[in-house]
């Protein structure tokens, strides 16, 4: 494949990244690898001493593990549905942004279902999941819908990198051991840029952002069904799906802010992801906010009015008693906040855009908190003499171990991702020659 | 606001999100290392007594836990018959989870006072955790029989009560039913004075397979007798089957409705119809790169 001189003196740029771990991302990596390895061992104590040592009882018998499961998940849903829809509507800025909406979906939703298991108490008896699967049972829908939306979302990732990846087998810019280009060979499968393989690939990239964008509505309503399936207050309501889909799509949306701004930083990619970019995204996020907030309204609003007895006592838990100070975080920080910094021109800068998206992503959180857990404390048949901590639950240092070393997990996925291939498409820029504001076509600026 | 202040920001939420939430991520339960003193406990003791010459008499031990009272399991119980000059031990029993210790014993085994009554005393002796109490209570034996009575198309049960050769009259009496959880009431009366009283029966009550229903007749609490029941098994119900029925196509039976299998089908068929496409393609490329 002919490589522009561009795409070669882009490529320079990116070598020191591509070639070789840096100490500082050596540092990374070990930092991370001891937070997983710290998870590892709460998981130990999970296996060895069993679910006692977590904070889950009779009562609550999901807790942080499942919310952060639906937290990874909605993330993992964000990214496909944005890569999706830029690349239908074809916006002109979608370029930087789709490689990394899509390595997003890819992660997360490798991550997210890793938290579920944790929840099963019986590793050996996982399999029964699947050779006594129901097709009545939410949960299968769940196992289905996930696991087809996670091919979807890999041939996705795959579409958007195979002219990359037959760049990276052709190019003389970058020093690549053997082995490496080995892979990025077999990967590129003979692609050679020719109108039959271009054609090829687009259709490709068409069809499987045609199939998507209603699929993650779909999956998204399927995750919100394993709630809205039971009759417990607060989860039996048929506005869960839509207020899931909405939920997934804004918290995805915060955290593909953040990733922007950091790849923004570490690269210095000002020219990539720009100040527009942000405020675009920004001008999402509003919107979805906006949106969270109509439904979330709704929601609570009937519950409240309905003043069911069952219903009433989760609302009092959320909005008057015990949870009304993560309400009012979370409300405030998804709905309020995001809306306030990019309807006002004065706040619409990159760094408080950024900043809305990491309150919006840390209050989507804390929002799946209190949709899990005040519901599970308000069971419609309590236990006579139930003892007083099955019916308040806290986690355990256990299950923040090990939330601790999903969410490693997660950034060291990116960070070997950010190895191994560059975080946005190089064949889509064969026209770039500015990096930081440095021409990098001038030999003299960058590392030979 | 410069980057370092929004990344120091940044910081400073993620820190406080993590340590103020949820409060409290200690361990649940601690045991103080004091030693306990030991809980006073309260004993109940009554009795039943039955058809075919048996009493069962039933202790409850309770004590005041976190302001109030608990049934305590799994505490060892003393039965014992006395008279006015010697002591006969009846048997032992062990309180359950509801705190109750149940003793069947036959009613000829319980010696006698001269007044022909029986003196009976239940005793916890105590352990580490509780005190030790007793209760003791005196009945005189009597006898609750049941006659069913069919006639026409109605059903009725006659209940007499007797102490001794002699009728008691005056006193309520109460028909129950045996239903899977707690026991139907069907009917009540007072004894006339021969000790008789006729209560109707309801018809058409569901019954085992062959129509069978056990009915009792309870005196309740008699501040001479006790608590006095007499069962009996009469044909007077319906019969239903105890076998499970084929289920219907419903969401809790084997087989999904058939909605569900189509719209399955359809959603999974178009979806992995696109990835067969799609992974056609990446082959043609292949193909063609190798042809090239």
């Amino acid at each position: 494949m002919n490589v522009t001189e561009n795409q070669n003196a882009t490529l320079k740029y990116f070598a020191p990244h591509l070639e070789k771990f840096s100490t500082r991302s050596k540092m990374w990596a070990g930092f991370l690898l001891a937070l997983i390895a710290f998870g590892m061992f709460g998981l130990y104590k999970q296996i060895v001493d069993g679910h006692g040592v977590t904070g889950m009882r009779d009562y609550v018998v999901w807790g942080v593990y499942i919310v952060n499961f639906v937290f990874f998940i909605g993330v993992s849903y964000a990214g496909a549905i944005v890569a999706g829809i830029l690349h239908l509507l074809k916006v002109p800025w979608r370029r930087p942004i789709i490689r990394l909406a899509i390595m997003l979906a890819v992660i997360s939703a490798i991550v997210g279902p890793f938290f579920i298991i944790l929840c099963i108490g019986r590793f050996d008896r996982l399999y029964y999941l699947f050779i006594h699967a129901r097709l009545q049972s939410p949960i299968i829908w769940d196992v289905l819908a996930i696991t087809t939306y996670l091919v979807g979302a890999i041939l996705f990732l795959y579409l958007t990198l195979i002219k990359d990846f037959a760049i990276y087998r052709d190019t003389k810019a970058l020093n690549l051991p053997p082995w490496r280009r080995k892979v990025f060979k077999a990967l590129a499968l003979n692609y050679q840029d020719t109108e039959f393989q271009k054609k090829q690939v687009n259709v490709s990239k068409t069809l499987i952002s045609i199939i998507m964008v209603p699929m993650v509505v779909i999956v998204s309503s399927v995750l919100s069904w394993i709630f809205g399936m039971t009759l417990r207050p607060g989860w039996h309501s048929s506005i869960f799906g839509p207020y899931f889909v909405l939920a997934s799509i804004l918290s995805g949306v915060g955290v593909l802010i953040m990733l922007m701004y950091a790849f923004r930083k570490i690269y210095k990619l000002e020219e990539y992801f720009t100040d527009k970019h942000f405020v675009y995204m920004g001008w999402a996020m509003l919107i979805l906010a906006a949106a969270y907030g109509y439904v979330t309204f709704s929601e609570y609003l009937t519950s409240w009015y309905g003043s069911e007895e069952w219903d009433s006592r989760v609302i009092d838990k959320l909005f008057v008693k015990e949870y009304s100070t993560w309400s009012f975080f979370s409300t405030i920080s998804v709905i309020v906040i995001p809306i306030v910094v990019v309807a006002l021109k004065p706040l619409r800068t990159t760094n408080m855009i950024t900043l809305a998206a990491f309150l919006v992503a840390g209050g989507m959180w804390v929002r799946r908190y209190l949709i899990v857990v005040p519901t599970l404390e308000t069971p419609l048949l309590p236990i006579q003499d139930v003892r007083p901590e099955y019916v308040n639950y806290s986690a355990t240092w256990v299950e923040w171990a090990l939330t601790i070393g999903g969410l490693a997990t997660f950034f060291l996925f990116f960070l070997l991702m950010a190895k191994f291939v560059t975080i946005f498409s190089i064949s889509e820029y064969a026209d770039k020659t500015k990096f930081a504001g440095i021409d990098i076509t001038d030999t003299k600026n960058v590392q030979q | 606001m410069t980057s370092s202040k929004i990344i120091k920001f940044f910081g400073l939420i993620f820190v406080l999100t993590l340590w103020g939430f949820p409060s409290t991520v200690s361990a649940q339960d601690e045991e103080s290392g004091e030693e306990k003193e030991q809980i006073r406990t309260r004993a109940s003791l009554s009795c039943v007594q039955k058809n075919d010459d048996v009493i069962e008499l039933r202790m409850l031990m309770r004590a005041k836990i976190d302001g109030r009272y608990t049934g305590l399991p799994l505490l060892d119980v003393t039965f014992a018959a006395t008279t006015d000059s010697s002591e006969v031990s009846l048997g032992k029993a062990t309180t359950g989870d509801d705190g109750i210790a149940t003793l069947s014993v036959n009613a000829k085994d319980i010696p006698r006072d001269t007044a022909n009554r029986m003196n009976l005393i239940a005793e916890f002796d105590g352990n580490e955790a509780f005190k030790g109490s007793d209760d003791d209570i005196e009945i005189l034996p009597a006898l609750l029989a049941l006659e069913p009575v069919e006639e026409d198309s109605s059903l009725a049960v006659q209940v007499t009560l007797t102490a001794g050769d002699e009728p008691v009259a005056d006193e309520d009496i109460s028909l129950f039913v045996k239903r899977l959880f707690r026991p139907l009431k069907v009917g009540e009366g007072t004894t006339d004075e021969d000790g008789m009283v006729t209560i109707d029966f309801p018809m058409g009550m569901p019954g085992d397979p062959e129509g069978n229903l056990e009915i009792y007749a309870f005196l309740e609490d008699h501040s001479d007798f006790g608590n006095m029941k007499t069962t009996i098994t009469q044909a007077w119900g319906t019969p239903v089957s105890d076998k499970l029925e084929d289920m219907p196509r419903a969401l809790w039976s084997p087989n999904p409705p058939l909605w569900m299998v189509l719209a399955f089908i359809v959603l999974m068929g178009a979806v992995w119809g696109h990835y067969g496409v799609i992974v056609y393609k990446l082959l043609q490329i292949k193909r063609e790169g190798q042809e090239g």
